[in-house]
């Protein structure tokens, strides 16, 4: 997973709009309000709550 | 096949406003989904027929893109218009909810070799964008698969910046019914009047509207 920052910078959770923080080992964005963690397939953030891991 | 396309710019959204429209036709953001998940390794070929690089022109310009904009594709399909605006801007997001012609979009930019394009998966009617992060919000041809284009028109409002500028390029109202089955559209284009409208439920400062001709 290689998300340069100015990424980081705009996406946000789709629940909860809070910021999202890079988890490369897990190849996850875990959010920092409700915790909900996205994957990133083939670089590309799913960014749909049906697909978050519950925390 | 000629239809029209127009494109509407609009300046300076303030904040969004939800809004509520109703909906034509029988398909749903899902079957929207499925349709283009379905046609993703034809649809360069496919959308061809519709429009061109005159839109991508467009867009640059009525949404004032220049090489220092963060913009966003919404609904970037192949990522025609990402990989047509990569070179004139600082950084675009593309943004789609097929993971199928996202997969194709990865392999056009990859032959770009465009490293300022960042793919998203994501609904267009609930951007996982913070608020006033992009300075242009760009959707071609993308208002007629919305089932609720005012929300979509808001959600982009919301996340471009006070000053910044959302553009446009869709179809001209039109009577081709046989769209909805073979393009999974959901409205037949739109007239002025029902742009006027969606961009007047997102409070923006302003906006326009121009003929791009027919295509």
């Amino acid at each position: 997973m290689e998300l340069e920052d100015w990424v980081l910078d705009i996406i946000v959770c789709p629940k909860c709009r809070a910021s999202l923080r890079a988890e490369d080992a897990a190849s996850e964005l875990v959010c920092t309000g409700c915790g909900l963690a996205y994957p990133v397939r083939d670089n590309i953030p799913v960014l749909l709550v049906e697909e978050a891991r519950k925390p | 096949m000629t239809i029209p396309l127009n494109v509407a710019r609009l300046d300076h959204p303030r904040f969004s406003a939800a809004a509520a429209g109703a909906r034509l036709g029988g398909v749903d953001s899902r079957g929207v989904r499925a349709f283009f998940e379905q046609v993703s390794a034809q649809w360069d070929d496919m959308r061809s027929s519709f429009y061109n690089e005159d839109v991508i022109d467009a867009l640059a310009e009525h949404g004032r893109v220049t090489a220092a904009s963060r913009v966003v594709d919404v609904g970037t399909g192949t990522g025609f218009v990402a990989a047509g605006l990569a070179g004139r801007a600082g950084t675009v997001t593309g943004i789609d909810n097929s993971p199928a012609m996202l997969a194709v979009a990865a392999r056009n930019l990859a032959a770009l070799d465009a490293g300022n394009v960042q793919l998203v998966q994501g609904e267009l009617e609930r951007l996982p964008f913070a608020d006033g992060s992009v300075d242009v919000a760009v959707a071609n041809m993308v208002l007629h698969h919305a089932p609720d284009p005012g929300r979509m028109l808001g959600e982009m409002a919301r996340v471009v910046r006070p000053g910044g500028m959302i553009a446009v390029t869709d179809e001209v109202e039109h009577p081709y019914e046989w769209m909805r089955a073979e393009q999974a559209d959901v409205w037949l284009g739109f007239t002025p009047a029902q742009v006027e409208g969606y961009f007047g439920q997102s409070r923006l400062a302003g906006y326009g509207y121009a003929s791009l001709g027919t295509q």
